[in-house]
């Protein structure tokens, strides 16, 4: 009887002990990890950060899209002259990086040359640079008036990492109906404006649809 | 765990037995202080204030996820950039200061770890939702598999340092995710960058970083699903070796038993200042899976009717520093293996392997010079055939012992449907006669049926002399 009392008290004690479950885990446990987590956050917009600052603005020609293909989808996908194989294929520098051949395989890496238009002072809307030469390496003398854009052979075509846009929605279905009606009548008047930076990574800026500029 | 309804159950009964006289009032003080009598209508009113908190809490969200969808196009990229970040910090940081509160399992502290833990969870969510929400903002066009990568690396810091197995789970999910999407981005030339190279080396950081993460939250889920990414991961660093001049029938041996040796050798005290062989039966389970895997795809016709040595020399573009991974691992294997071989504790003097581990060790060996010779030497097509369906046979055969031998469950019923399958493949295989068939899936369905009931009842009858 003694015994069990014993018994009853002890677990008594333990049932009101052990169940305050003592955790002390030092705030650095937490801290250190969550800024590392906002670090990964941050690296994201990071480069396009660097490359606003310091880019140079450099308007190209987007290639003629299919209308009801365009701006359907939560972002919408934009090629330019210089995503099209065929463009680049006539331009000098070619031959040396797909050593005679018109595919380029997947992954390579390419740096296009493009060279700003003369004529471009006096228009309400700018005129897209010309490509003028490729290059498997960044061209080391660069005039004033170029710049190098650095892109990524997907086997098809060129990815520079400006084809994504996400468009806001309540403007979605004005925008896109004006850029249709500006291709059908005058394909060059469909731009978009981006800023290339030292290494020749891109970020988009604005498009331009005729004299009508939209900021993304 | 003594729930509340009991409690409160015990509570009527006892004011009942104090009435009726059947215990005196200081017994029913001490039951009263044992079970807390006294906390339960604090518990009940703090419990309803705490739903009244949960549900205003839910419609205060909603009210901010609305506004922020109202006005989300307006918004410059610095107030959006603010708002989520303010957004993860906070659910995070009160998440935490939640987690980290001692508890008390009778009263709402309990309830406050699990809600500190649920945000903690939430805040990672929102960690992938801010990186995704990122790219958008700045119109950057990334793949599928960084984003996975990326938000599976912060979620498993956060768990490592936590030692949250529930974030390590959502981690690795994420980054297996990540890797298996990711796998095919390894077969292409691309441009350097640290997550590729994460990816390239993921058996090493699997290896390492990830099954540490196992040990430190004690779980063997997290130790399984960190085999789950290892596994693939291991299988395509050897790939590279197929771009050498080494012969290919040794480099498909290599191929095909690596992976199940090296776990089979798995010995949790290779790892310093770890002495229980806590995940060893865990990584073996997985090595005999991979094995009846192997035999079963080998035991098939079709399969050594079209193996045979490619003659092509179109290289696999796949970088040849994934090989380091390969090469550190086959150091692991073969350290494992002289543990294996190393006279023990108990026999001080005798080399060699247990008896179990020497099976295996026979079928990988097997295994490995079938797929040698038929490539290399002959092919031999019917010998493989048959020496894989024999294989085969042996597992089910010796797991189904161990599983009556040890009163294994999982073992038993393994080898079970390993036996099962592999009669009913070979007579489909073989294009064999209705009635034949007819009769065989009679007889393995009354075969599976007799025999199963006889092992339950069999650990039925081991649990009663255990317990008498």
């Amino acid at each position: 009887m003694n015994e069990t009392n014993v018994n009853d008290r002890q677990s008594s004690e333990i049932l009101n002990q052990s169940l305050v479950v003592k955790k002390q885990t030092p705030a650095w446990k937490f801290w250190t990890p969550l800024l590392f987590q906002l670090i990964l956050i941050l690296a994201v917009p990071s480069q396009a950060f660097y490359t606003q600052v310091t880019g140079k603005t450099v308007i190209l020609q987007t290639a003629p899209v299919d209308p009801y293909d365009f701006f359907r989808g939560y972002y919408q996908t934009l090629s330019y002259d210089i995503s099209n194989r065929d463009t680049l294929k006539a331009l000098p520098g070619w031959k040396e990086i797909s050593k005679g051949d018109d595919y380029l395989p997947s992954g390579t890496l390419i740096y296009v040359t493009l060279e700003q238009p003369k004529d471009s002072s006096n228009s309400p809307r700018p005129f897209a640079w010309k490509p003028i030469k490729v290059s498997a390496e960044y061209p080391q003398n660069l005039s004033n008036n170029q710049i190098a854009l650095k892109g990524k052979s997907t086997g098809w075509s060129i990815e520079y990492g400006l084809e994504r846009y996400y468009m806001p929605e309540n403007q979605r279905e004005q925008i896109n109906s004006t850029i249709t009606e500006a291709q059908m009548q005058d394909q060059q008047s469909f731009v978009v404006e981006i800023k290339v930076n030292s290494k020749g990574k891109a970020i988009p800026v604005s498009l331009w649809v005729r004299d009508r500029n939209y900021k993304f | 765990m003594i729930n509340e309804k009991f409690r409160r159950q015990l509570r009527q009964e006892a004011q009942l037995w104090q009435e009726e006289q059947l215990i005196d009032d200081s017994l029913y003080q001490q039951l009263a202080k044992r079970y807390q009598f006294n906390h339960l209508d604090t518990a009940a009113s703090s419990r309803f204030v705490m739903i009244l908190m949960g549900l205003g809490s839910i419609l205060l969200g909603l009210g901010v996820i609305t506004f922020v969808a109202a006005n989300w196009q307006n918004w410059s990229k610095e107030i959006k950039v603010i708002l989520l970040l303010s957004l993860f910090i906070a659910v995070n940081t009160f998440g935490f200061y939640l987690w980290k509160q001692p508890s008390d399992a009778f009263q709402i502290g309990g309830r406050k770890q699990r809600l500190g833990e649920g945000l903690l969870l939430f805040g990672a969510l929102i960690l992938g939702a801010n990186i995704a929400l990122m790219g958008q903002i700045f119109h950057q066009s990334g793949s599928t598999y960084e984003l996975f990568l990326v938000w599976g690396i912060g979620v498993l810091v956060m768990s490592y340092s936590l030692q949250l197995t529930s974030l390590g789970f959502l981690g690795l999910l994420l980054y297996g995710m990540g890797y298996w999407t990711g796998t095919s981005d390894l077969f292409s030339i691309q441009e350097f960058s640290l997550l590729r190279l994460i990816l390239e080396h993921t058996p090493l950081i699997a290896g390492i970083g990830l099954i540490s993460l196992a040990y430190r939250c004690q779980s063997r889920v997290l130790f399984v699903m960190t085999l789950l990414i290892l596994i693939p991961a291991l299988q395509v660093s050897i790939i590279p070796l197929f771009n050498s001049d080494l012969p290919q029938g040794l480099l498909f041996a290599i191929g095909v038993i690596f992976t199940p040796a090296l776990l089979w050798g798995y010995d949790d005290t290779l790892w310093p200042q770890i002495d229980s062989r806590r995940f060893q039966p865990a990584s073996r389970t997985l090595s005999i899976i991979l094995l009846a895997v192997w035999f079963y795809v080998s035991s098939f016709n079709g399969i050594w009717k079209n193996l045979s040595p490619t003659d092509s020399n179109d290289l696999i573009p796949i970088s040849n520093f994934v090989l380091i991974d390969f090469v550190i691992f086959l150091g692991i294997l073969l350290l494992e293996w002289f543990q294996l071989v190393k006279p023990s504790a108990i026999h001080p003097n005798k080399w060699g392997l247990d008896s179990i581990t020497s099976v295996i060790a026979g079928f990988l060996g097997l295994t490995g010079l079938i797929y040698f010779w038929h490539l290399q030497i002959y092919p031999i097509p019917e010998i493989a055939i048959f020496l894989f369906n024999v294989q085969m046979f042996l597992l089910a055969a010796g797991l189904i012992r161990i599983g009556l031998a040890q009163t294994q469950r999982f073992a038993f019923w393994g080898g079970m449907i390993l036996l099962v399958s592999q009669i009913m493949t070979r007579t489909f295989e073989y294009n064999t006669e209705l009635i034949l068939k007819a009769f065989v899936l009679t007889l393995c369905g009354v075969g599976v049926i007799v025999a199963g009931l006889w092992f339950e009842r069999h650990l039925l009858a081991v649990a009663n002399t255990q317990n008498r």
